[in-house]
């Protein structure tokens, strides 16, 4: 179980043993990650926004680090004062229902379960590599479809790939390849490398000084339609602590059928009348306050239900980090990018998240990001990794609100073209 | 197909007894016989000689698939609507020959009709309608998620040769993937899923246990199916094996840690001694004199001060023994876990239960394996030009109607109504558009045909326009895939326009576009596709 796998990752590193399986074996910590499976076919031929244009490199936060997209687009521009939807609440609800399966002999049954499980951002599986021309030689892209349902890679032949960068094919392989000085990112689906060839299931090309969606009913690499390297952390903005972005976060139970912009397709499952893909989510004024300054768990991370603990924080959690997740997600939000198991927020994973916290003078630092360790404490295994997932993890969906939603869009839509159908399951 | 002629038609409708007069008959020599009725009352037969046979009033006479929609709808239909429905369990190939001869009204297929069967309707003057689909269904062949056997995407002939009797694969190897040895899993014999699947796979009508690889694990749910994919006994087996191996470990060396932590005990119980003494030593150097109160409170601080110092020594052994402890058990689980989690079990499931565990699953891509036409289909002989088709005379086997995997130089660039035709591979994922699209190939969808005559007729009508409308919920009741709303207006289009397609709508320009699609190399080997 996902959610199981999350905590065991979070215990596994505070040097906790937990258990996961059905025997409660102590030895056993196993990492298992979110999912979030994608369909793609072509997107509508005609000039998208998302489409690119030779020029500027995306844009420059007001800490000079890189940002993909133009300033004015939804993953740039904050949220302050933007007034919350009616059914913000109801959104909410629904949003953290997810299908649950019941097996009984041959007889499948299906329920939906709501469950405020906390949010866990992926570093090391479900998320995606993001690489760009530095460094990249010459590589050869191939589509292993016929070139109509290969997305904008047909008429893509090399591109410029680092050559030990690679896709993870068992993470759906996503990959983004960036080329920051033709302005534009390409984003794989199924992506696998063998020496200096990379073949694929479909590919979205993106403008980086564009506004970061498409025009509805287009198709990605992602189910909603967004790029799948927007709203990623970065490791240099985490070091910074520092976020000018929005982040992208994945929901148990996004609307079935209906999206809203900047999403341009959906893959949800949950209620027609649920968050949809698209939304933007924002944590709550209040929460924000309580939850900067929270003491340090001290014992279990399980509270007496055996779910994580929301009234503390996990010790050896760098908290200039979760700082940074939090303001981001106060000022910038969140959009709905994708359907997973458990809420979840994405990081960069070709990043060495497991980096641990150092001073200026290289000694390791404590949780604070401030004070150096105490010399007895001064090794890796005591140290404060950059990012392991848990940073939020007293956070639930219960604690955002959804902001105003324009307007809605059918998915398939009723009238258009039978192609641009990726939804996968419709559960009854 | 193992062939489920019900003898006994299954009339549905309200009055049962009213029906009796409208049987199926479905013997192709046109000769009278005599249907049986659900209620067992004989019945007079039509037959297909000339003329066409009148149809019954207020009756729609329907021949459909085991195990389709057809059941099910006509049920529906009769309930709500009023109107009779003589519905029969047949094949594709007598569905098309009822139809063909005015003995059926509507019929539900898993394929188009071939030019045969084409023929035979104009011959007896009846105008075939367009396909209207119902639904689909697919085999999804998947392995266990967040592992990787090293490729993406298996051939539809690779697929039958990896479950097939006398299999060559043993090793994903063999198929250009990374070494790691195959188990093949799927439903028991005898159940509709194991039938289905021998179908869209083997390519077999009725398959058995025989028809299988001998290794063939068969599974009499697909729940325990999945768990062998999964490894969920296995890794369940390798964490008591794990927990096993953690307790003998600490029972062997329990003695060795004893007398370290007596030995360390007994350092420490040593050292605080000494640093007491010199202490001592230290205030009778000074003069100090002690009353005997003070005394004592030194004698307890010095015995709590021992107790600290023996305690912290056993503590520090025994956290440095479990550390050990630890590091070699978690050595120990590494492989074993490994082992148990290995990724090489692939499973052959309905396409909606993968739906319901994607997360746990991953599927193959598959390949049809030979040339196809931007949807996907395979290019038919008769889809080329007789240039075209002379041209390949010499490439192509006599009476082959598929067009073959070809060096791309012999190749024809577009079918002889200019769709442009691309080589393998076209490996295709599975999802509800690939399938109810018949993109997919492993899988078989649900076609509804009628006629231009019998759409004539009220009841017809409503008969397709009822099945169209309520497609995807039965499907979904039935778990199966359902059409997308763009699939159910186009057939409802169809039917309301006589049963041919109506106008399609000025389509865009196609995007001028100055490069070359990408294509591989003859020669490249593209990772992920397998090989072999």
């Amino acid at each position: 179980m996902r959610r199981c796998g999350a905590a065991v990752a979070a215990l596994a590193v505070a040097g906790l043993l937990a258990a996961c399986g059905d025997d409660g074996d102590e030895t056993v910590t196993r990492t298992v990650t979110q999912t979030a499976t994608t369909t793609v076919e072509d997107a509508p031929a005609r000039t998208t926004p998302g489409v690119a244009t030779d020029g500027a490199a995306g844009d420059r936060s007001a800490t000079a680090m890189f940002r993909p997209f133009a300033s004015d687009s939804p993953w740039n521009t904050t949220v302050t004062g933007r007034p919350v939807d009616a059914a913000s609440e109801r959104m909410i609800l629904e949003a953290q229902e997810r299908v649950g399966v019941i097996e009984r002999g041959d007889v499948v049954a299906t329920e939906r379960r709501r469950i405020d499980d906390p949010l866990f951002i992926n570093t090391r599986a479900w998320t995606v590599p993001i690489v760009d021309e530095e460094n990249g030689v010459e590589t050869r892209v191939i589509c292993r479809q016929i070139p109509p349902d290969c997305g904008d890679g047909r008429r893509v032949q090399t591109l410029l790939v680092p050559p030990d960068a690679a896709p993870k094919p068992q993470y759906d392989g996503w990959f983004t390849i960036l080329n920051r000085r033709e302005g534009v990112a390409y984003d794989l689906w199924r992506a696998r490398r063998a020496g200096d060839v990379i073949s694929y299931e479909f590919m979205r090309r993106w403008a980086l000084n564009g506004p970061g969606y498409q025009p509805p009913d287009s198709v990605s690499a992602r189910g909603s339609g967004l790029p799948l390297f927007a709203g990623v952390l970065l490791p240099e903005e985490v070091a910074a602590g520092r976020i000018e972005h929005a982040l992208a976060i994945s929901i148990p139970g996004p609307a079935q059928g209906t999206y809203v912009q900047p999403a341009s397709a959906t893959d949800g499952n949950g209620r027609s009348t649920s968050l949809p893909e698209g939304a933007r989510i924002r944590l709550r004024p209040g929460r924000y306050d309580q939850l900067l300054n929270l003491p340090t768990c001290k014992g279990s991370l399980l509270d007496a239900q055996g779910e994580y603990r929301s009234d503390c924080i996990a010790p050896r959690t760098n908290r200039k980090a979760a700082r940074a997740i939090l303001t981001a997600l106060r000022e910038y939000g969140a959009i709905v990018v994708d359907r997973s198991r458990t809420p979840t927020l994405y990081a960069k994973l070709n990043a060495d998240w497991s980096e641990p916290l150092r001073g200026p003078d290289g000694r390791f630092l404590a949780a604070d990001g401030r004070t150096p360790l105490p010399r007895r404490l001064q090794n890796r295994s005591q140290a404060t990794p950059l990012l392991r997932g848990n940073e939020v993890q007293f956070l639930r969906l219960s604690d955002f609100e959804v902001l105003e939603l324009g307007q809605t869009y059918r998915f398939p839509p009723v009238n258009g073209d039978a192609t641009v159908q990726t939804f996968t399951p419709v559960v009854p | 197909m193992r062939t489920r002629r019900l003898i006994a038609t299954l009339l549905v409708g309200a009055g049962a007894a009213a029906l009796g007069a409208c049987g199926i008959d479905t013997d192709q020599a046109g000769t009278p016989t005599t249907g049986t009725t659900q209620g067992g009352t004989p019945t007079q037969a039509r037959t297909n000689t000339e003329p066409l046979p009148r149809p019954p009033e207020n009756t729609v006479r329907v021949d459909g698939l085991t195990d389709g929609l057809g059941g099910i709808i006509s049920q529906r239909f009769a309930a709500r609507s009023g109107v009779d429905v003589a519905f029969i369990r047949t094949t594709d190939e007598q569905a098309f020959a009822d139809l063909c001869a005015g003995r059926v009204d509507v019929i539900e297929v898993s394929r188009d009709p071939t030019d045969a069967e084409l023929a035979a309707c104009r011959e007896r003057g009846i105008t075939l309608s367009e396909a209207m689909e119902l639904g689909a269904d697919a085999v999804v062949l998947a392995t266990k998620n967040e592992a990787d056997v090293g490729g993406d995407c298996i051939s539809v002939r690779q697929a039958r040769d990896l479950f097939r009797a006398g299999s060559p694969y043993a090793s994903w190897a063999q198929l250009g993937f990374r070494d790691i040895p195959i188990t093949v899993t799927g439903p028991e014999d005898d159940t509709r899923v194991f039938t289905f699947m021998g179908q869209v796979v083997l390519g077999i009508n009725d398959p058995s246990l025989a028809d299988v690889r001998a290794d063939y694990v068969a599974e009499p749910s697909e729940r325990l199916e999945r768990e062998e994919v999964v490894g969920t006994d296995r890794v369940r087996a390798a964490n008591r094996r794990i927990a096993r191996f953690r307790a003998r470990l600490r029972a062997e060396t329990q003695r060795e840690r004893q007398r370290a932590v007596d030995a360390a005990v007994a350092e420490a119980d040593r050292r605080v001694l000494r640093e007491i003494e010199a202490e001592n030593r230290r205030r009778a150097e000074s003069g100090v004199t002690l009353s005997a109160e003070q005394a004592q409170r030194i004698d307890e601080r010095n015995a709590a001060r021992v107790d600290r110092a023996k305690r912290i020594a056993a503590a520090r052994v025994n956290a440095r023994y479990d550390r050990e402890l630890d590091d070699r058990v978690r050595r120990y689980a590494r492989g074993v876990l490994a082992e148990a989690e290995a990724p090489g079990v692939v499973g052959a499931f309905r396409f909606t239960y993968y739906e319901l565990f994607e997360e746990q699953l991953r599927p193959f891509e598959i390949d049809l394996g030979v040339p196809v036409t931007a949807t996907g289909s395979p290019v038919r002989m008769s889809d080329l030009t007789p240039a075209a088709r002379r041209r390949l005379r010499a490439e192509v086997p006599e009476g082959a109607r598929e067009l073959p995997a070809l060096p791309r130089g012999q190749l024809p660039s577009q079918t002889a109504e200019g769709e442009r035709i691309y080589s393998p591979p076209n490996c295709v994922f599975p999802s509800q558009y690939t399938i109810t699209s018949g993109a997919y190939p492993l899988s078989r969808r649900l076609l509804l045909f009628t006629s231009a005559q019998a759409l004539e007729r009220d009841e017809v009508l409503d008969y397709v326009e009822f099945a169209l409308d309520r497609a995807q919920r039965l499907a979904a009741e039935q778990r199966l895939v359902p059409i997308t709303n763009a699939q159910r207006d186009t057939g409802l289009a169809i039917a309301r326009n006589g049963g041919e397609a109506p106008p399609p709508a000025e389509e865009e320009a196609p995007e001028a576009t100055s490069t070359t699609p990408t294509t591989p190399a003859e020669d490249e080997g593209i990772p992920g596709v397998a090989t072999g």
